[in-house]
């Protein structure tokens, strides 16, 4: 065969199929136009799923954030010394002496120092 | 293209449901102009899984019922709006059932590569994708297929 020949058959061929295919009837088109409708709303569906999922994904994580920042703020500006007793005034406070002594006690440890210099 | 290959109206719509289906389950999100060539590779690999699982038992069919009997393309029974005289009506008609039981006679690959090269005016190697094979494979296909379709088809065509 003729690449003439061919060729006319082929265009032939594509010409008969494209008349089959333009006077398809009525319920056919209508099912092809029923499947392609389904497929679109699946793929509307698949791409809706991720970004609410993405979503939901981003605003628990800025929420854990907000919280996470919240937190260590609070835990910077707690002063230390709240709860905290320093050690020395420990001693003051479970000693039996009187609390004059302490008020007093520059004058004493000078008194002191006076008396081992003479 | 299903149903020269099914040569069954409900079975080619339900493969062309799943080829639909797995497009946009798999391949939503890919480039617009990827879609035509993904969705006839899918679609040629559904017309393939079909055709392995009715071989048998269309070959069981064809044993025992005439193949006239057996199908009856869909195109017959569809109305033909243009304004052809009767005459050329049966003129299209019997055309078309002559082109169908050539093409669906062809072997399966036959039969694919020439109706993705001459129908969809694929290259040798976008049919080649589409079939999963090489191109080498396609020119084969393609010639053998032409070569059976002169022997089918008289001289008019």
């Amino acid at each position: 065969m003729n690449q003439d020949n061919e060729d006319k058959l082929t265009r032939n061929i594509k010409q008969t199929l494209d008349d089959s295919v333009a006077s398809l009837d009525g319920n056919t088109l209508s099912r092809i136009r029923q499947i392609r409708g389904q497929a679109i709303d699946k793929a509307i569906d698949k791409t809706d799923t991720p970004q609410s999922n993405w979503s939901i994904i981003m605003s628990g994580a800025l929420a854990t954030a907000c919280v996470m920042v919240f937190a260590v703020m609070i835990l910077l500006k707690s002063p230390v010394s709240n709860h905290a007793v320093p050690l020395d005034d420990l001693d003051l406070i479970s000693s039996s002496e009187s609390l004059e002594l302490y008020e007093d006690l520059e004058f004493y440890e000078w008194l002191e120092d006076d008396i081992l210099q003479s | 293209m299903a149903q020269i290959a099914t040569g069954n109206k409900d079975d080619a719509l339900d493969i062309l449901q799943d080829a639909m289906f797995k497009l946009v389950e798999k391949y939503a999100d890919r480039d617009t102009k990827d879609w035509g060539p993904l969705f006839t590779t899918i679609l040629q690999s559904r017309i393939k899984d079909w055709y392995r699982r009715n071989q048998v038992r269309n070959r069981f069919r064809s044993w025992f019922s005439s193949k006239d009997e057996e199908y009856e393309a869909p195109i017959q029974q569809a109305e033909d709006e243009s304004a052809r005289t009767p005459e050329q009506l049966l003129q299209a008609d019997r055309r078309i059932d002559e082109l169908d039981e050539a093409l669906h006679d062809l072997p399966l690959r036959q039969q694919q590569a020439f109706l993705l090269r001459t129908w969809e005016g694929y290259s040798v190697e976008e049919t080649a994708t589409a079939m999963k094979c090489s191109a080498g494979s396609v020119k084969t296909h393609y010639s053998r297929a032409v070569h059976n379709l002169r022997d089918k088809l008289d001289e008019h065509w």
